[in-house]
């Protein structure tokens, strides 16, 4: 589809609108700056002490009601230009709208965090049924029982995976690695508990029951797994020395069942090919996790490995049990920040764009793999569905990219991915053997 | 109660956010251009011209293996439309060759957000084994005037990269995309949406059971959707339902089989079939033939759905009962006595609407106008046509056929729906309609 003249206006009035967002938002004085939160589920803790530390000091507009409440406003927009890639068929740029999210955050009486995010429109995955992402994302309350527990429930993230764990503005990538989008589960609603154990206090865990099984496993027209099950230990072995003792590690896993429903499906980093067409399970759907991640100064590693197995428990013919449908993903990532900053998620420019310097900038490299075995089934001879569409398929991905920082509110992403598919005949370009680039440059402001 | 954001930068931060946020919203709600639709293209009121694009080897290999199923990259293009990168391969099944291929256009093959004109495949049929070309898209109108869900469908002059391949027939696939165009969008839904299967004609079969195990099914009924879904789900309704076709007692089987398939609907599909002379259809000379099944999400009952009627519009003078004593389901279903006058009934519609006036300076019915306008206004393609497998005077003389059929036909079925009437009346009572003597006597009439 070609842009027109009128998509090509909107699209530059986009990037001048976060330009003069980065400008004005350059004015906060610095002391109004805080550490910026790790991941969506942040800690109650922290926010606590953020409460204490009053609210003329905090990163959102909002207002409090003594100490007994305190709401900040949140927000994020995001569009894509995706460069023309005739190898797909697109001849032309593809602006796309990511998320144009709202939401609110607080504590109330000190002990309770809260927060509650919408999305105002639909991105491209909602768009296109590659799965469901609900107009409500996070909507949940959390409170601090004791230092080594904290209980939370509502609509939240289930703890699993590394990546799939980090919020969205905290990603050194513009897309999600294909493990974590496809394998990992992602939201549901549910109850859950985690915290730090005070000794060794280098151990961290989060456990949770959730109705369903996560939002990335469905679509809107399907109904994924339910009695989901997950847990996260993440342990910090090493104290020092220094250099060392970010080292982490991490493991995950999820149990939930599924009745008959269809499951998993490959798919392309951007998400418009399929690579895998998904198969009907039942039974039990297993999930297991391990990663490490390191950063240190300006750099920072990152690496998980996810695996995936659906039950197809009497499905066949006289009843009897299919063979599973399996599937794993790993990623391997770094980053370093040409300017300088400590990593610590997203980066904080030490001189902002357009006031003291150019921000901040970060190169960043990941590359990663996902593979779905075969799957048999019975009316394979009679031809439903063909033989060729249950063959093992998998998919290789590199992304090399710039990020640059302008301030804490705007970023701006570009990513050339490079893609490579085993079989062709199922990947988007089979014209090319299966391997396609994109470029793809993302603005980003969140408030 | 404290409110921070009173500086002005946080206004100004503020009033950003707003601008920005609304202008996601124009954006998001920027009305699309007035766009050709899926009726225009199934818009037979003119012969419609498409195109394909793609690499010359790729049309020559598809040709020379066109009894594979190898799919091929490609441009559609179709009036102001365009969409690239569409998967297309050889289809059909006697009428498969690689002189004139027919084609079957997966739009998402390789895109999985991809769509033309919100479909997700379109069938360029070839007709090879119809001189005339428009068997199917004339009986596929009927069942549609008769309110029978059908696909669309339309004459197109298909070019391949710019050279012009011959008269073809667009088809709306059968598929979750018409499936939500006739049900709606929960009986399309992908997991949990109706059951759609098309029949494959392995041998002949009258509908006889086949037993209690679900393997004997599988290959007649072939799932186009749910086509992973666990065999029970698939086929055991199909089981039962034949079990029942057959076991139910006389007296008990419209209400038995009533369960699994509607058989009010199924009275009219065969009698529209009947009326169009079709001889390779549910009752056509091959046994059961060209039809998908449907099972409804909702209520778990079948329906059928009409597929490729390239052999209607043959018999004038076909008896309607022809052949039925060897279909369990139609012969004990015209047992009944509600459900044979539901086929009468449908008899006597169809010939009604043959028979529709269009002026009063134009004696002719519907049927005859309709073959007659159909045939005029694909004769030139058809001349210039360069793998028509016929000649043109065989088109000709075939129309004209054809044109006698739309003409005659209501006369015939009329007079089998009295006969059908009276009890009384032997089976051969209007054999003799066609004599000139009796020919005469209806002229009178």
């Amino acid at each position: 589809m070609p842009l027109s003249r009128s998509r090509w206006r909107l699209a530059i009035g986009s990037c001048l609108v976060v330009l003069s967002l980065a400008r004005t938002t350059f004015a906060q004085s610095a002391a109004e700056q805080t550490q910026h939160d790790n991941s969506d589920a942040t800690k109650t803790k922290k926010k606590l002490k953020a409460a204490k530390r009053g609210a003329g000091k905090r990163k959102h507009p909002g207002f409090r009601v003594g100490k007994a409440l305190t709401i900040d406003l949140s927000g994020r927009i995001e569009g894509d230009l995706r460069q023309a890639t005739p190898a797909l068929g697109y001849d032309a740029v593809q602006p796309q709208w990511q998320d144009r999210r709202i939401g609110v955050k607080g504590t109330a009486f000190q002990r309770i965090s809260f927060e509650v995010s919408r999305e105002l429109g639909q991105d491209f995955e909602t768009k296109i049924g590659l799965s469901e992402k609900t107009a409500w994302r996070d909507v949940y309350a959390r409170t601090w029982l004791t230092k080594t527990i904290n209980i939370q429930a509502g609509r939240f993230k289930l703890p699993f995976g590394l990546e799939e764990m980090t919020g969205e503005t905290d990603l050194d990538f513009i897309y999600r690695s294909l493990a974590s989008r496809v394998l990992a589960p992602g939201r549901d609603g549910g109850v859950g508990i985690d915290g730090k154990l005070r000794a060794p206090r280098r151990i961290g865990y989060a456990v949770g029951f959730f109705t369903r099984d996560g939002s990335n496993a469905r679509t809107s027209q399907t109904e994924g797994g339910r009695d989901g099950v997950a847990g996260r230990v993440t342990v910090s072995p090493f104290e020092t020395p220094k250099s060392v003792a970010p080292f982490t590690i991490g493991f995950s896993a999820a149990r939930s069942h599924v009745d008959d429903n269809l499951g998993l499906r490959g798919r392309t980093v951007i998400g418009d090919g399929i690579f895998f067409d998904r198969s009907y399970v039942n039974g039990a759907r297993q999930r297991f996790a391990t990663d490490l991640s390191w950063a240190n100064g300006p750099a920072s590693l990152a690496t998980e490995y996810i695996w995936d197995s659906d039950q197809r428990l009497g499905m066949g013919f006289n009843g009897d049990n299919l063979p599973g449908i399996r599937a794993g993903g790993w990623y391997v990532a770094g980053t370093w920040a040409l300017t300088g900053e400590r990593k610590h998620g997203r980066l904080e420019p030490r001189r902002e764009f357009l006031g003291q310097g150019i921000g901040a900038f970060e190169v960043v490299a990941r590359y990663e793999g996902l593979r779905f075995n075969n799957a048999s089934y019975p009316g394979e001879i009679f031809g439903f569905p063909t033989a060729a569409s249950l063959q093992a398929n998998s998919e290789r991905a590199t992304t090399v990219g710039l990020n640059w920082y302008l301030n804490r509110y705007a970023k701006v992403q570009g990513d050339v991915i490079h893609e490579a598919i085993a079989d062709p005949e199922r990947s988007p370009a089979p014209s090319t053997g299966g391997r396609f680039t994109s470029l793809v440059v993302r603005l980003q402001f969140r408030l | 109660m404290t409110i921070r954001s009173a500086s002005p930068r946080r206004v100004t931060r503020g009033a950003s956010l707003l601008l920005i946020t609304l202008w996601a919203y124009f954006i998001g709600s920027v009305p699309a251009h007035a766009a050709d639709t899926q009726a225009d293209f199934f818009n037979d009121a003119a012969l419609q011209d498409a195109h394909l694009n793609l690499n010359a080897k790729d049309w020559e290999t598809l040709k020379a293996n066109d009894d594979e199923n190898t799919y091929y990259p490609a441009d559609l293009s179709w009036s102001n439309v365009t969409v690239r990168n569409v998967g297309i391969r050889s289809r059909g099944k006697g009428t498969r060759n690689g002189i004139k291929p027919g084609l079957r256009v997966d739009i998402n093959r390789y895109l999985t957000n991809l769509l033309f004109l919100g479909m997700k495949a379109i069938i360029l049929d070839n007709a090879y084994s119809d001189s005339t070309l428009i068997r199917e898209s004339v009986t596929m109108k009927m069942f549609a005037r008769m309110n029978v869900p059908a696909p669309r469908e339309a004459h197109i002059r298909l070019f391949v990269n710019n050279e012009y391949v011959g008269v073809y027939i667009a088809v709306e696939p059968l598929d979750r995309t018409f499936v939500t165009r006739i049900w709606g969008l929960q009986e399309g839904a992908t997991e949990f949406g109706g059951y759609l299967y098309e029949y494959e004609h392995i041998s002949d079969y009258n509908m006889e059971y086949l037993g209690p195990d679900l393997e004997p099914y599988a290959p007649m009924f072939r799932p186009q959707t749910h086509e992973t879904d666990s065999l029970a789900s698939l086929f055991q309704p199909i089981e039962e339902m034949i079990r029942t076709i057959n076991e139910a007692t006389d007296q008990d089987f419209a209400a038995a089989v009533g369960q699994y398939l509607d058989l009010q609907q199924f009275m009219k599909y065969l009698a529209i079939e009947t009326f169009m002379g079709d001889f390779d259809g549910f009752v056509g000379y091959n046994a059961v033939n060209n039809f998908y099944l449907y099972r409804f999400a909702q209520n778990g009952r079948f329906q059928l759905i009409p597929w490729d009627k390239d052999a209607a519009l043959q018999g004038v003078d076909l008896p309607v009962t022809s052949r039925m004593d060897a279909n369990v389901l139609v012969h004990r279903a015209m047992d009944d006595r509600e459900l044979r006058q539901v086929f009468i009934d449908t008899l006597a519609q169809c010939t009604s609407i043959a028979n529709e006036p269009a002026a009063p300076d134009d004696p002719r019915g519907w049927l005859e106008r309709e073959i007659d306008r159909q045939s005029a206004q694909i004769a030139d393609a058809v001349a210039a046509d360069p793998v028509y497998p016929f000649s043109y005077q065989q088109f000709a003389q075939d129309v004209s056929v054809e044109i006698d059929f739309g003409r005659n036909r209501p006369v015939y079925v009329a007079c089998e729906v009295s006969r059908l009437a009276d009890p009384g009346a032997p089976e051969d009572a209007c054999a003799s309609i066609f004599n000139p003597t009796t020919l005469k006597s209806l002229a009178v009439r």
